[in-house]
């Protein structure tokens, strides 16, 4: 329970919206500029044609896709802190859900640049779509490329509707303290919400059921993202842990990146009050679960890969443990598996700057996962022949960058327009006002 | 509702006030009641004694409508056009019973959001006349309606259980739900909505290059000028003619050597048999599932066309034929013409 008054939770929540300074200014343009780099690499990309970027036979996939699957991964653990800690009425969620949720409509949002980055003629993605298309053709509901444009749209529909939902009453708060255009502007988005028990009766029903949907959703979806590599015959990909290997990396990805974000959030803002280093710590030790999830399925493809007597697989783990990429591969095993372990420590896992630091090497980690999954095997499958080496161009590295810079763009706006930490929620986690005085 | 009924609102600071003050209001026989507040509680929603709403009814529909369509989208579309990928059967249902997870949590979300904004009257415009901004921040408010003279009672009540303000809320007559403003915002969105569904027909039909290299000419029929040096030529963009035009002006460039009709055979083989089959007869394995049978290129009728007219017609399409542009550059068709006609001297010639 928080020992505050509601109205102090309503102007200490409100602040984080007054007008920015110059810093803030100076983050956003700087912001922007990466964003306008991204973008003229992307149209360089767009009028030369797929060959400056680094990919080529044998590896046709690159950091496009390994930064594909990093951003959906991303995204997961937002709604794991939205959906899946409400389900489980973990009360602690409420001051950091609204941050985690927003992170996941970003994340999906530059995740999905990333398939029609990559496809090299963005003008035709709506092939991907089911319509019929001239001579009666349909889309191949049997490839996973398919299953995941319905994934990741369901996934972007779902939480952004959840999204929006849980912002309605917050909205209605904002509206009621403005004044001038904001008013207007917030009293549209806020669409008459008034707090009747009426309202919070369907709205309640309606939140529980959304969590309750987008629960199983978030599971499938990077099982589908998973099954792009498993269903393929690449050895280092067909394999049957990719599933729950990915959703379990995803989470850990994720809430990396909610401590990343959650940090600096808290100190902007003074935010201290609402999220305390108590609800950093139940992130880290979350961490420590899917850390410990992490290290087991890489033990397990090794050992699949020893015991199974496969000699294919053999070699292509030999090749990711000591060939060209291992300098890739030794980030990733270190920072997913072993950095994590450091949480058990009380004394770190109560320290912001560990978390802050430890936060980013899990980032790095993660996405050095995917780039180790995707282009190591690739680059070295069956027959030594068709074996190539693939580095990321100027072009790819620069679009990433951009990339980046989209998402934080997103979050700079949120964090001014939109109230960071859901009012209504902490304000559930209040004690209310009482007589004392009253016997029912 | 009788015309002569009041509304009361009571504003309250503490919960246990607000509670008990309904609690004595339907003890009293005021079941009219509701009461605003800034956050959910459970204790106003059983003392009102409210039960499940019907949100959960629009998910399970929501989401039965959606394991539906998945079902019959991705089975009825396979055997619609039945081609076989990946050696796998027409019907696989493994990988579609993730398209069918997929659209029923998609629809089962949808109508769960459609449910909440029916059963709460949102999106609305104006708020309610008894509405005070105060319901968000930290004050609770409970109206009931009774008759006229049953407001000095319920006022009581009030007074009683610690209320901060009593006064009487002016009902209105029942405002028309959608203002003119509402219905202006209202007719443009279906107005968007009519473009947008207009445009989504049109998209698949716009024109598109699949080859980078095109450029447009500055004449028809020439090559893009300046090519840089060591560079591939290729040709440039067409200009787009009529058929009547084309017939007429364009004369075949290309010489019917063995060479340009043997190439020619191997992309018919590829772009024509499937409808007009091997023979151009019009009796290829597609041709059944047509409503208008592909013409039959041996026929007078079409050996009397002119080459150019030929031309334009595989280049642009024809009335059911679907242009081929995309995958046969100039040269190509004219040597598919070429090959064409050699077809029909032998047709001519039994």
């Amino acid at each position: 329970m928080i020992q505050l008054t509601y109205s102090q939770v309503n102007r200490d929540l409100l602040k984080t919206m007054e007008p920015p300074g110059k810093v803030y200014y100076a983050i956003l343009a700087l912001d922007l500029l990466v964003l306008a780099w991204g973008i003229y690499a992307w149209t360089y990309q767009l009028r030369t044609g797929m060959g400056v970027t680094g990919l080529n036979n044998p590896v046709s996939w690159g950091v496009y896709i390994a930064t594909f699957v990093f951003w959906i991964g991303i995204a997961h653990s937002g709604t794991l802190i939205s959906a899946i800690l409400f389900l489980f009425r973990c009360r602690w969620r409420n001051p950091i859900y609204r941050t985690a949720e927003a992170m996941t409509v970003f994340a999906v949002m530059t995740a999905a640049l990333y398939p029609i980055i990559h496809v090299g003629r963005p003008w035709r993605f709506y092939w991907l779509l089911p319509y019929q298309q001239r001579g009666h053709l349909w889309i191949n509901f049997r490839s996973p490329l398919v299953m995941d444009v319905f994934a990741v749209a369901t996934y972007f529909i779902v939480s952004a509707a959840f999204f929006f939902t849980g912002l309605v009453p917050d909205l209605a708060v904002v509206r009621d303290k403005a004044v001038g255009w904001r008013k207007k502007f917030y009293a549209f988005l806020a669409q008459g919400w008034e707090g009747t028990d009426r309202e919070w009766r369907h709205y309640s029903s309606a939140y529980l059921l959304l969590a309750a949907l987008a629960t199983p959703l978030v599971i499938s979806v990077h099982s589908i993202v998973s099954w792009d590599f498993a269903l393929a015959i690449v050895p280092g990909w067909h394999s049957t842990i990719f599933a729950p290997y990915f959703v379990a990396g995803a989470i850990h990805s994720g809430l990396a990146m909610v401590l990343t974000i959650l940090i600096p959030l808290r100190r902007i803002f003074r935010l201290e009050t609402y999220i305390t280093p108590a609800h950093l710590e139940n992130l880290a030790k979350l961490i420590i679960l899917t850390g410990l999830i992490m290290g087991y399925s890489y033990g397990t493809e090794f050992s699949i890969a020893w015991y199974g007597g496969n000699i294919f697989e053999q070699a292509t783990f030999r090749y990711r443990a000591m060939g060209d990429y291992a300098l890739t591969f030794w980030i990733m095993a270190v920072a997913n598996s072993l950095v994590p372990l450091l949480f058990i420590v009380k004394k770190i896992r109560m320290s912001v700057p560990w978390l802050f630091g430890l936060s980013l090497v899990i980032n790095v980690g993660m996405w050095s996962e995917r780039f180790v999954i995707i282009i190591a095997s690739l680059a070295h499958d069956y027959i030594p022949f068709a074996w190539g080496l693939y580095r990321p161009s100027w072009v790819e590295l620069s679009v990433v960058a951009g990339t980046f810079a989209w998402f934080f763009l997103w979050f700079l706006l949120f964090a001014k327009f939109l109230p960071v930490v859901s009012i209504t929620e902490v304000k559930e986690l209040v004690e209310p006002p009482l007589t004392g005085r009253v016997d029912r | 509702m009788s015309s002569d009924s009041r509304k009361l609102l009571g504003i309250f600071t503490h919960l246990d006030a607000l509670l008990q003050a309904i609690h004595q209001l339907r003890n009293a026989g005021y079941r009219d009641a509701g009461v605003f507040s800034p956050m959910p509680r459970h204790e106003v929603e059983e003392a009102l004694s409210r039960g499940p709403g019907p949100v959960r009814h629009f998910t399970l529909i929501g989401a039965i409508l959606g394991a539906t369509t998945g079902v019959v989208l991705t089975i009825a579309t396979s055997l619609h056009y039945p081609l076989i990928t990946g050696g796998k059967p027409i019907v696989s249902i493994p990988p579609f019973l993730v398209i069918v997870f997929e659209l029923t949590i998609l629809f089962g979300a949808l109508a769960t959001i459609l449910g909440m904004l029916l059963n709460i009257r949102l999106p609305r415009l104006k708020l309610e006349p008894d509405y005070d901004p105060r319901f968000s921040e930290d004050r609770f408010g409970l109206w009931v309606r009774c008759q006229e003279d049953q407001i000095e009672a319920v006022q009581k009540i009030f007074e009683s259980c610690r209320a901060d303000e009593v006064s009487e809320v002016s009902l209105e007559e029942k405002r028309p739900r959608l203002r003119r403003v509402g219905r202006f915002i209202l007719g443009v969105l279906v107005i968007l909505l009519g473009v947008v569904v207009a445009l989504a027909y049109l998209l698949p039909r716009l024109p598109t290059t699949s080859d980078m290299a095109h450029q447009p000419s500055i004449k028809p029929q020439e090559h893009p000028l300046l090519p840089p040096p060591n560079s591939v030529p290729v040709q440039g963009k067409e200009r787009r003619m009529e058929l009547l035009e084309a017939s007429e002006k364009l004369r075949n460039p290309v010489q019917a050597t063995p060479a340009s009709v043997e190439h020619g055979r191997e992309s018919f083989q590829i772009y024509c048999t499937p409808c007009h089959g091997p023979d151009a007869k019009g009796r290829g394995p597609v041709a059944k599932k047509l409503k208008t049978p592909p013409d039959n290129l041996t026929e007078e009728s079409a050996v009397e066309q002119t080459d150019g007219y030929v031309y334009t017609v595989i280049g642009q399409g024809g009335t059911t034929m679907p242009p081929q542009a995309e995958g046969l550059a100039p040269r190509d068709r004219w040597d598919v013409v070429n090959y064409l006609r050699s077809l029909q001297r032998e047709a001519g010639a039994r």
